[in-house]
């Protein structure tokens, strides 16, 4: 498993980017029972395909997904090790901070003495 | 998945406050203040068992998830500079096993009225961090955790 190092927090951001969407989260979980093609993707999602295709392109771009093409049809895969190092222990605790410094700001909001709610 | 882990990472993180650097710095150093918002996750409640703000000093908290102890984090104070920075690190152990440890530096600059914090994560996750990785079989428990932590974000 690739350390996660500051160098690449880019690519985690990226990562993270695209798993915050229902679409692409769903994409994801039906690649995890196995290999699908695009049309096979798409057939749940009331959508047009340019733009299901654009949800698949960010999955790519964020390296969780990889897709190869046979004849006409294109099928995509998913890259478990990738999602794996989203779940490592470190990336959790530094994802754990994240929400952390959210819920600072939203405390402080909360007890400003400035304000009169 | 192995047993011996040692996996290091460095990360750094910025976060925009409007509150006032005083403000912001009295929410660290008063426990009381500190457990309002510094729950890793919105289902864990904090238990401070020992809060002792000072340079050397200790702070014991318990993480509770429905009333049950999950895990213990064990925080020391290196170097704390009011209204400039903080120091520390921080032990994670759950009740088998210590997960991991960070050496934690915030720094608390002056941004108009507001406050602009840099964080720095120096992590080193050990052997007790693949129980949690093991704990989370397959990727259908993998997925909700990711969303949970998501949403949390």
């Amino acid at each position: 498993m690739a350390n996660y190092s500051a160098s690449d927090s880019a690519t985690l951001d990226r990562a993270f980017h695209a798993l915050g969407d229902a679409t692409r989260r769903g994409v994801i979980a039906q690649l995890s029972l196995g290999e699908a093609s695009i049309a096979e993707l798409a057939e749940p999602y009331d959508m047009a395909l340019p733009s299901f295709l654009q949800h698949v392109r960010v999955l790519e771009k964020a390296g969780l997904v990889s897709s190869r093409k046979e004849g006409r049809v294109r099928h995509c895969r998913l890259e478990a090790a990738r999602l794996a190092e989203l779940k490592s222990w470190i990336t959790q605790y530094q994802q754990a901070w994240a929400a952390r410094l959210d819920r600072l700001d939203t405390f402080l909001n909360a007890t400003d003495p400035k304000k009169d709610t | 998945m192995t047993h011996q882990t040692v996996q290091h990472g460095t990360a750094t993180m910025e976060k925009r406050l409007s509150a006032s650097l005083t403000r912001v710095f009295a929410a660290w150093a008063d426990p009381e203040q500190r457990k309002a918002w510094n729950s890793p996750s919105a289902e864990i409640d904090m238990r401070i068992d020992a809060a002792d703000f000072s340079v050397g000093g200790e702070d014991v908290t318990t993480c509770l998830a429905g009333g049950e102890a999950i895990a213990i984090v064990r925080g020391r104070y290196h170097d704390i500079v009011p209204d400039k920075r903080i120091v520390y690190t921080e032990i994670i152990a759950s009740m088998e096993a210590t997960e991991g440890a960070c050496l934690v530096s915030a720094e608390f600059l002056p941004d108009g009225e507001g406050t602009r914090l840099v964080m720095t994560l120096q992590t080193v996750a050990l052997d007790g961090s693949a129980l949690l990785e093991e704990a989370q079989a397959g990727w259908g428990s993998a997925l909700i955790r990711l969303e949970e932590l998501l949403q949390a974000g």
